[in-house]
């Protein structure tokens, strides 16, 4: 089984982008997790999720951007996601997550909806 | 003990009635000579008669040297064994003398009575007499080879072989024993030495060697006196009266037999033989006996270490074997007085997430005055103590600044001894000990609470494994029980439905699992099915399948649309569920009497479909939103409900991602494509055969590889009506 490695590095206009990388299931769901309570610790409410890397996402993955929709999103910032390869597009489809995230093809239309 | 005839029967070994049969025979030869001639002289036919006594001695040896009292390694029984037999050879040998001397002394000297008398004492005393000198050179070599060296192995063998070698040239050369006897006869002075010199014969060179290597080989083997050494003060004094006597008895027996006893006329060989572990018997319990001398001034020191090994290892082996932390403290404080001098003992315990210490257990002082004293203390013995990982001892306890707070107690602590007890995970706890004289202790005190501190350590975390154990234990029989549980939450039998053949299973990825399908028939002729799969696995996912199966089960009764149903659901248990869980669902409601089917899919896998007609298999994946993902009724906005008018042998399958994601060993997913591809070619087969044909697929595809999820599948059929 492939790692997993989540990095997170600040974008311009106070975007912060969390990259992620390899097996994103059950056992590395907490790493994203610690990510995301990092950011949210230090008012970090705009949040982009760049898919390029990852090869698999299970469902308690899933679960991670679910945690902190609402606290996010009650501090008028947002998660937006891009990147995805098809196949976890695909997963991302089939819950129903388009309806509730933004989801880009690349980087740059993502931070352009951030300045908006 | 045993008779003589007891021992024959015992043992059943024919060698020793050979060799007492053989004896006779050579006493029997004596007595005809003696009979023929009329004066004593021995039936002398060599070798041979030499070489018939060493065959009677072996075949009579080999046994006797099994028996226990020649078998016991006991340093102080083997001595006292061969005291035994030196006394045993002794009075036989003034047996022998006397017995010629006083019934016999009126007799004629040249009387064929007293003649025979004399032959037969000396036949016997020979015979027998030499067998015990041999059976006490045997238990010589118990002592001699007491914790042995290659080089003890050498030289006891090196000496029995000049001792054979010399006996050798005793049989073969007549002149050998006479010139040996030259030497060492007792009235030797320097000019005899001359002479001896003066007459050295090509012979000589033979024997000058042997000697010297008889003397070396002789005092190899009085130096292995090390068994000494592990004797305690007592067992020395024993052992140091028996060898005196011992001694005394063998310096007797090597001066008087040579006058007394007439064993050179039974066999020069066995004299010889005498004569050679004479100089052995006389000098080693010599020997023995200075050594003893010399180590009985350390043998009281000696004794006491000992002790103290052996009573912490015992000690170590009992509080090992109690597994509750609580009694070993109990068990500690109760032993550590009885390993060191000490009045008071006590073991404090560390919590290291307080930062504290609490009294586990006391000895002589109550656990109370010495929790106040801990309050009152600064803490600064303990926290060097923790700091450094030692022990300390302290003798002058009302000087020392680290420990004022002991002087609170009551001026019953005036010396102090205190060991870490460690894990490998820190710090334990700390064990003290304290008397109430200055200078109670000193340094061996606290070796020894140091090294009981680390048997305390050993038990503790002992203790700790068992109790994992058990802890792990309970756990899994939880584990199984849960299994049990949410095994009978799966429909224990499949509703009978005339218009449709159903198969279904379910396989938990580990003992809970969050899959749950049902089937539940409704009174007004509707069947409702549902599969779902609650994210994230084990107990948490467990609970919520649980919940959703309630949940299903009461919504059953009073069922409208599909979509409704699926916002029921999420109102209800959305309440409950955790912000980063959600469960997918694909919730579908046939018509029984129209053949109408309608369902939603709340973020679940596709449905697949099997068109009859068409002969084709397809997956349906109508817009849907996973249930928990958004609040109640909202849900319903974001999925579409679709309907199928089913016909006769359409088929659908239900499942979870456990099977559409099962990987083989090369990472692979088993995906959809590979369950149309089946259904379309076994299209003809039972609901039932079509479930047990896909899992079988699964199992080939993935090749062993354990489900990392759970697996889920139902296959719904509808009826031919021919049928």
């Amino acid at each position: 089984m492939s790692g997993f490695a989540v990095t997170t590095n600040s974008c311009e206009d106070g975007v912060s982008k969390i990259s992620v990388s390899g097996y994103l299931d059950a056992h590395t769901a907490p790493e994203l997790e610690k990510a995301f309570q990092t950011l949210v610790n230090d008012g970090e409410y705009k949040i982009l999720v760049d898919f390029e890397g990852l090869d698999y996402i299970s469902s308690a993955g899933l679960g991670v951007f679910m945690g902190f929709i609402e606290e996010v999103r009650s501090n008028s910032g947002d998660i937006k996601m891009c990147s995805m390869a098809t196949k976890i597009y695909k997963v991302f489809d089939l819950l129903g997550f388009p309806s509730l995230y933004e989801i880009f093809d690349e980087e740059v239309q993502a931070l352009e909806k951030f300045r908006e | 003990m045993f008779s003589f005839p007891q021992i024959l029967t015992r043992y059943k070994y024919p060698g020793t009635i050979y060799g007492i049969l053989i004896l006779f025979a050579i006493v029997a030869g004596d007595l005809t000579a003696l009979l023929t001639n009329g004066v004593v002289v021995i039936f002398d036919y060599g070798i041979l008669r030499e070489a018939l006594i060493v065959v009677s001695f072996i075949l009579l040896g080999m046994k006797i040297v099994r028996f226990d009292f020649f078998q016991d390694t006991n340093v102080l029984k083997r001595i006292k064994s061969i005291l035994i037999l030196f006394s045993v050879l002794l009075s036989i040998a003034a047996a022998s003398y006397f017995l010629l001397l006083s019934p016999f002394k009126s007799f004629p000297k040249d009387s064929i009575l007293k003649n025979i008398a004399i032959l037969l004492n000396e036949s016997v005393f020979s015979y027998v007499g030499t067998y015990l000198y041999l059976l006490i050179f045997w238990l010589y070599k118990d002592l001699i080879f007491f914790k042995q060296k290659p080089s003890t192995v050498r030289n006891y063998v090196g000496l029995v072989a000049v001792i054979g070698v010399e006996l050798l040239l005793v049989l073969i050369l007549p002149d050998f024993e006479s010139k040996d006897l030259a030497l060492s006869s007792d009235n030797f002075s320097w000019e005899q030495i001359k002479v001896f010199f003066k007459t050295l014969e090509i012979l000589d060179y033979i024997f000058i060697p042997i000697v010297v290597a008889g003397i070396f080989y002789l005092f190899a083997n009085l130096f292995r006196v090390s068994w000494v050494t592990y004797l305690s003060k007592t067992q020395k004094l024993t052992a140091l009266w028996q060898f005196t006597l011992i001694f005394i008895l063998a310096s007797i027996f090597s001066s008087a037999n040579k006058e007394a006893l007439l064993i050179n006329e039974f066999s020069p060989l066995l004299s010889k033989l005498w004569e050679s572990l004479n100089a052995f018997f006389i000098f080693y319990p010599l020997f023995s006996i200075c050594y003893i001398i010399l180590h009985l001034p350390t043998a009281r020191l000696f004794d006491k270490k000992l002790k103290e090994i052996s009573t912490l290892h015992e000690i170590g082996q009992s509080v090992i074997s109690v597994i509750n932390p609580h009694e070993i403290g109990e068990k500690v404080v109760q032993i550590l007085p009885e390993i060191i001098e000490c009045k008071i003992a006590w073991i404090e315990l560390y919590e290291p997430t307080k930062g504290v210490f609490t009294v586990g257990a006391s000895a002589n002082i109550s656990k109370k005055e010495i929790e106040e004293s801990i309050q009152n203390s600064e803490g600064i013995l303990r926290n060097w103590i923790l700091k450094h990982n030692k022990g300390v001892l302290i003798n002058e306890l009302m000087k020392d600044e680290r420990v004022k707070e002991f002087k609170k107690l009551g001026g019953k602590s005036n010396a102090l001894l205190a060991a870490p007890i460690e894990s490998k995970n820190g710090l334990i706890g700390i064990l003290f000990a304290s008397s109430d004289s200055e200078f109670a202790f000193d340094s061996e005190d606290l070796t020894m609470i140091n090294s009981f501190a680390n048997q305390v350590s050993m038990a503790f975390e002992n203790a700790n494994l068992v109790s994992e154990s058990l802890e792990k234990e309970r756990l899994e029989q939880e584990f199984q029980i849960a299994y049990s549980v949410q095994q009978r939450l799966f429909p224990q039998k499949l509703p009978k439905v005339e218009e449709l053949e159903i198969g279904a299973f379910s396989i938990p990825a580990t003992e809970l699992g969050g899959d749950y399908y049902d089937l539940v028939r409704t009174k007004d002729n509707r069947l409702l099915a549902v599969i779902a799969d609650v994210s994230g696995k084990g107990a948490s996912a467990a609970f919520y399948m649980a919940e959703t199966k309630g949940i299903v089960k009461s919504l059953a009764k009073d069922l409208a649309s599909p979509k409704k149903f699926l916002g029921s659901v999420n109102e209800i248990i959305s309440e409950s569920l955790a912000k980063n869980m959600f469960i997918t669902m694909t919730a579908g409601i046939f018509n029984l009497e129209t053949m109408e089917f309608g369902f939603v899919r709340a973020g679940h896998c596709p449905l697949i479909y099997f068109d009859s007609e068409k002969g084709k298999a397809e997956l349906l994946s109508p817009k849907g939103m996973g249930v928990g993902l958004v609040k109640g009724a909202m849900i319903e906005k974001f999925t579409e409900e679709q309907t199928l008018q089913l016909k006769e042998n359409d088929i659908l399958v239900f499942y979870t991602d456990g099977i559409s994601e099962a990987r083989n060993p090369e990472g692979e997913e088993y995906g959809e494509e590979k369950i149309l591809e089946l259904i379309e070619a076994k299209q003809n087969e039972s609901a039932e055969v079509l479930v047990h044909k896909i899992k079988r697929d699964v199992g080939n595809f993935v090749k062993g590889v354990p489900h990392f999820d759970d697996v889920t599948l139902i296959v719904i059929k509808v009826k031919s009506k021919i049928n």
